[in-house]
């Protein structure tokens, strides 16, 4: 207020005499009276809620942490798929490298990775080569005639894999775990 | 001290159109232009201390600058209509002087217009409805 009174009293000391003087000091008025008229009406409208930037400041640091956490969790559902497709790829090559040994026909393979991904469990199901009647000598000497092997073979079958596997993939024999579809 | 080279360039200016305005009119209005110019000129810097000094108490006190800037418009045309209706009755062209005069209040009129209608919509908003 006491600013506004200032300011009016200095212009109107600088202003020019003569015959425009009334209109100079009619715009001064004016001036004066929308200065003052402006506050009294923030204050008139100061129920409004003016601080509701501040309230969304707030909303905005919850949204920025549910985006955070969403954030993580599509990351760990990426890190858990490119598990899975590891984990179905090590499968393949095992099996693969399981079906090279003499008198093994097929071979399904079920790993369990640990929590950093390393392969900590491998077990193994696998059929063995059935062998006709009439097929060549060796295979007969494998497997016997009523279709279900014997246990020195599965013995030997079985030290096959596990010798593969230990070297292989480094694990423990009692982490690899192995048997036979029969019948 | 410029009050005491604006006081010299005065007396000295007014000895001259005392003589020129009885041998050469013509020359004496040329004369009070230039001179007009002059003291406009140099004062020119002061004036730019004032509307700085204005802006300043303006900014404290929370004043929408655009009133002030308006104000300052106003004052600028009222002094230039009054230097140029000045001048012209010097040169006894008295018609012309009203003209100036005429043109100046129009103009401050129109820079006043938006102080008034914010001042009208301010009025309406207090208004219970």
């Amino acid at each position: 207020m006491l600013v506004i009174i200032l300011l009016a009293s200095f212009l109107e000391l600088i202003l020019p005499n003569g015959k425009i003087k009334p209109f100079v000091r009619f715009a001064i008025g004016l001036f004066i009276l929308i200065s003052i008229l402006n506050p009294v009406l923030n204050f008139l409208n100061s129920d409004k809620d003016w601080h509701l930037d501040l309230w969304n400041y707030n909303e905005k640091i919850l949204n920025e942490e549910e985006i955070l956490k969403s954030g993580i969790q599509i990351n760990e559902q990426l890190i858990s798929n490119s598990d899975e497709i590891i984990k179905e790829k090590l499968a393949g090559q095992i099996s693969a490298v399981a079906m090279l040994v003499e008198g093994i026909e097929t071979v399904e393979t079920k790993l369990v990775l640990s929590s950093n991904g390393e392969l900590s469990t491998i077990s193994l199901l696998v059929s063995p080569e059935i062998l006709a009647s009439d097929n060549n000598e060796k295979q007969l000497e494998i497997f016997s005639t009523n279709k279900i092997l014997k246990d020195e073979e599965k013995e030997r079958l079985v030290n096959k894999i596990l010798n593969i596997m230990e070297n292989m993939y480094g694990l423990d024999s009692s982490n690899i775990k192995i048997e036979f579809k029969e019948g | 001290m410029e009050i005491a080279q604006i006081v010299g360039l005065a007396l000295v200016t007014t000895i001259l159109l005392l003589i020129l305005r009885q041998e050469k009119p013509v020359m004496a209005v040329v004369l009070s232009i230039v001179f007009s110019i002059i003291v406009f000129t140099l004062m020119m810097g002061k004036m730019g201390s004032i509307i700085n000094v204005m802006k300043e108490l303006t900014r404290r006190a929370e004043i929408n600058y655009f009133f002030l800037a308006t104000i300052l418009k106003i004052l600028g045309v009222a002094y230039l209509g009054e230097f140029a209706a000045t001048i012209c009755q010097d040169a006894g062209e008295e018609a012309v002087a009203k003209k100036v005069e005429f043109a100046s209040k129009i103009i401050i009129a129109v820079l006043a217009l938006p102080i008034i209608i914010a001042i009208l919509e301010s009025l309406l908003e207090l208004m219970p409805r």
